[in-house]
């Protein structure tokens, strides 16, 4: 727990420095965000296998394990890539089925782990409202720069946010402070990356993407780690 | 030529399905599909490639893993949600069939298109068969292994985790043909993880067994 919330601190370090700095960077930004990322899910990775191997057979940390190493994947593919064959990497490619993976792993882990969903109307109209301003984006992003497959994917990444976003209000993950705070912070923190990939590839408040997901990875472990803790799982 | 040794692969474990039952039936039924993914794959990939000729998408990496992985993992992204019948570990193995059912094809296309002579083609085969073969293998029983991990799945959510298991599949997939085919260590690297991933699934299907637990997980 102790060493989640250092990360928590690194992650938050490096995100009031991209909106403080008069420059929004420093030397070696992206190496240190990058390495952040990787040292952040590899080990929600590792802890996951752990504590379900030895601790509890919590149905969710495995959930939550296939997305932490499927974007550990990812994120691993895309260094690879712009190392070995150039910095060009057009959007989208592969890693992008790792970090879509992250929504359906999560969303359908509460599926099987929390008990049935919602259904009064205040409560209905609400998910439907945050789902409506949610695809408000992507039709923008559409409309401006016409269906190609970077706008299509970043639609697909909104599907899929949207889809997680709409699990976790119904099936109440919000009266889990940690895993809700987590899971809409690795919707938002994709769908930052999705939109700046397809439209502002080089506008300086998108450097928070990179330190938000190694936030959220924190989060959801923490939310993880005390519904063990506390015999919920 | 591709077809004429599907075909000749195919018709005698066709014949062999006749005698067979219950789960090794379905497992030689997985490896006849592998075969047949091979050649749907083949085609596919090369019709996708003249259409992103002009962009700068690389097509081992970027379009070859997300065809071959999706017509791999197929059966089992029809049968379970159709179905809704819960299988075992055995699951892992079936989905290991189809993936070197693929191999063996991919194999042979690339031995008959290379031309080698001598001993080439038998050390070829062989280094193949103790790396890409093993790794399509393995990308495929991944997702065999995280369907029978998450157990008593309810329907709903079945479909969005086909699809999870699907996404990891590919990237490790791509991860693997990016570091095979434009790095010098990742020679070494194609030697290594495919036969470390196979290990590590040969341990995670005896988990039970190996803490001395009942395999009382069998469907």
């Amino acid at each position: 727990m102790a060493f989640f919330s250092l990360l928590v601190a690194g992650s938050l370090g490096l995100d009031l420095a991209v909106l403080l700095l008069p420059s929004h960077t420093f030397n070696g930004f992206g190496t240190v965000s990058n390495a952040l990322q990787l040292l952040t899910s590899l080990a929600c990775l590792v802890t996951c296998a752990a504590v379900y191997l030895f601790w509890s057979r919590d149905l969710l940390l495995v959930y939550a394990g296939f997305a932490f190493g499927g974007w550990t994947l990812a994120n691993t593919f895309w260094y690879a890539y712009t190392l070995i064959i150039g910095p060009t990497l057009m959007y989208p490619t592969v890693s992008e089925a790792g970090f879509l993976g992250v929504f359906l792993f999560m969303a359908s882990g509460f599926l099987e782990v929390f008990p049935g969903s919602t259904r009064s109307l205040p409560h209905s109209l609400g998910i439907a409202l945050c789902l409506i301003m949610l695809f408000s984006a992507p039709v923008y992003l559409i409309l401006h720069l016409g269906l190609t497959l970077s706008t299509g994917v970043t639609l697909l990444f909104f599907l899929f946010g949207g889809y997680l976003l709409q699990v976790s209000l119904s099936r109440r993950i919000y009266e889990d402070r940690f895993l809700f705070a987590g899971t809409l912070l690795v919707i938002a923190a994709h769908l930052l990356y999705a939109v700046r990939e397809t439209a502002f590839p080089d506008l300086w408040l998108f450097r928070i993407v990179g330190p938000l997901v190694a936030l959220s990875f924190c989060l959801l472990e923490i939310g993880l780690l005390q519904r063990t803790r506390e015999g919920r799982a | 030529m591709i077809l004429a040794f599907f075909l000749a692969a195919a018709i005698p474990l066709c014949f062999l399905l006749i005698f067979l039952e219950g789960e090794p039936r379905l497992i030689v039924s997985f490896l006849i599909w592998g075969l047949c993914a091979g050649v749907i794959a083949s085609i596919l990939n090369t019709s996708l490639v003249d259409l992103f000729a002009t962009t700068n998408m690389v097509p081992g990496v970027t379009i070859a893993p997300v065809v071959e992985e999706f017509l791999k993992a197929l059966p089992l992204f029809l049968i379970l949600p159709l179905t809704g019948r819960r299988y075992g570990r055995s699951l892992l193995v079936m989905a290991m069939a189809s993936g070197f059912g693929f191999a063996i094809l991919e194999n042979y296309v690339y031995i008959t298109d290379y031309a080698l002579t001598g001993v080439g083609p038998v050390l070829y085969a062989v280094l193949r068969g103790i790396t890409s073969s093993l790794m399509h293998g393995c990308m495929t029983a991944i997702i065999g292994y995280g369907i029978f991990l998450t157990g008593n799945l309810s329907r709903r959510s079945l479909p969005v985790l086909l699809f999870g298991l699907y996404t990891v599949a590919i990237t490790l997939h791509a991860l693997y043909n990016l570091l095979v085919g434009y790095t010098g260590i990742g020679r070494v690297f194609a030697i290594g993880a495919p036969l470390t991933l196979f290990i590590l699934l040969l341990v995670a299907y005896n988990w039970g067994v190996l803490r001395g637990e009942e395999s009382g997980q069998e469907g």
